[in-house]
């Protein structure tokens, strides 16, 4: 495919332009720009640095760190110590907050004062089981007392109602 | 293969070539005097693409040797194996450095820390055109849409053939003809709504109120 776009002058005017503030951007940058790349990559193309690291032998300048590197390295040192800073903080808080090891102690009991409050909640006990005895024996003599009453102790029903209801 | 200092009258055009492919080798290979030749050939470029988005020149050097670092460390370790496509790794790396480090400044900046807000653009270097010009264009360019400045400054600033940054942005090459060529005519209207007397960089405000 053809990569010469058909420009009008217009567009063609503002492309020179573009062109001529790439070279001054490109410009900016001082005569030593190469020599600089250069002496931070020496070290890399001679074959003993990979990786941050140097093998022996090596001849020429390591590379420099550039400092947009440390920069970055700082910023994750800066995160750590963040997250430490807070897991430090979080361990002295619970420690604060936690209970006493006092309160956590374990206290002697008096076997002999905990059988006799047993003993005593036994008798209680007894005393209501007595209770509902009597209440169970006085709801059979009611019982018994209604099924006398309405027919010689046979069975008491709705026909014997009707009948009685009749007859009065 | 050209060199640098012939390609500064020109858009810069590198070709990918077998005497490319040979120069890599042979940096590949611990050849110093290759590696010199290909830092003359791209070093100015990457650094030029760097500047535009970065402004602050230490910066963009810094970013720059960051780049060439990871060139070397790659080519020795045998990374990347030539097959005409160096110009579109070379500035892929270089795009994505200069991404990390816009981010990178951008929090600082959300965070107080303004070291991208000082230094704008002052080129010094005589270039056929007025300095308040080249403010003005570089104005105008950071008020393209990003699709439109990303082509525009790998174009111009990278010197890239088409068909390379085809490769890097994966995107067909007639697409990018026609976006490159919009973004210049967006650049011209900018320009020239701006006029003599206004400033581009406050166009934006003006035209809203």
């Amino acid at each position: 495919m053809n990569q010469h776009i058909q420009l009008d002058d217009e567009a063609r005017g503002i492309a020179e332009r573009l062109d001529a503030l790439a070279r001054a951007q490109g410009a900016s940058a001082g005569e030593g720009l190469e020599g600089r790349i250069l002496a931070g990559t020496r070290g890399i193309i001679a074959g003993g640095v990979v990786a941050g690291g140097v093998k022996s032998g090596v001849q020429g300048p390591a590379p420099r760190l550039p400092r947009v590197h440390a920069r970055r390295v700082m910023t994750r040192l800066r995160h750590a110590g963040l997250v430490l800073g807070v897991m430090v903080c979080a361990s002295v808080a619970w420690i604060g907050l936690r209970p006493s090891p006092q309160a956590l102690a374990v206290v002697p009991v008096d076997v002999d004062t905990l059988l006799a409050g047993l003993e005593a909640m036994d008798g209680v006990g007894a005393d209501r089981s007595a209770s509902i005895g009597d209440l169970a024996t006085e709801a059979e003599q009611v019982e018994s007392a209604i099924r006398g009453s309405a027919g010689g102790g046979g069975v008491w029903n709705f026909s014997d109602l009707i009948e009685q209801d009749g007859n009065s | 293969m050209k060199h640098l200092a012939d390609q500064q009258s020109q858009p810069v055009w590198v070709e990918q070539s077998a005497e490319l492919g040979a120069l890599l080798a042979r940096a590949a290979s611990g050849d110093e005097g290759a590696w010199r030749e290909l830092v003359s050939l791209y070093g100015r470029r990457v650094f030029a693409l760097c500047r535009s988005r970065l402004r602050d020149r230490d910066l963009a050097e810094e970013v720059t040797q960051s780049v060439f670092v990871t060139v070397a460390t790659k080519l020795k370790e045998g990374a990347y194996a030539e097959s005409g496509r160096f110009e579109a790794w070379l500035f892929r790396i270089a795009v994505n450095r200069v991404r990390d480090q816009v981010r990178s400044a951008g929090r600082r900046l959300a965070s107080g820390d303004g070291e991208m807000a000082g230094s704008a653009v002052a080129p010094a270097a005589s270039v056929g055109l007025a300095s308040d010009e080249l403010e003005a264009l570089q104005s105008a360019m950071a008020r393209l849409p990003e699709v439109d400045r990303q082509v525009v400054e790998l174009r111009h600033q990278g010197g890239m053939p088409f068909a390379a940054i085809a490769e890097l942005l994966d995107e067909p090459i007639g697409t990018l003809l026609a976006r490159h060529h919009r973004a210049l005519k967006k650049l011209k209207e900018m320009l020239t709504n701006a006029g003599p007397d206004q400033d581009p960089r406050t166009l934006g405000v003006q035209k809203r109120g």
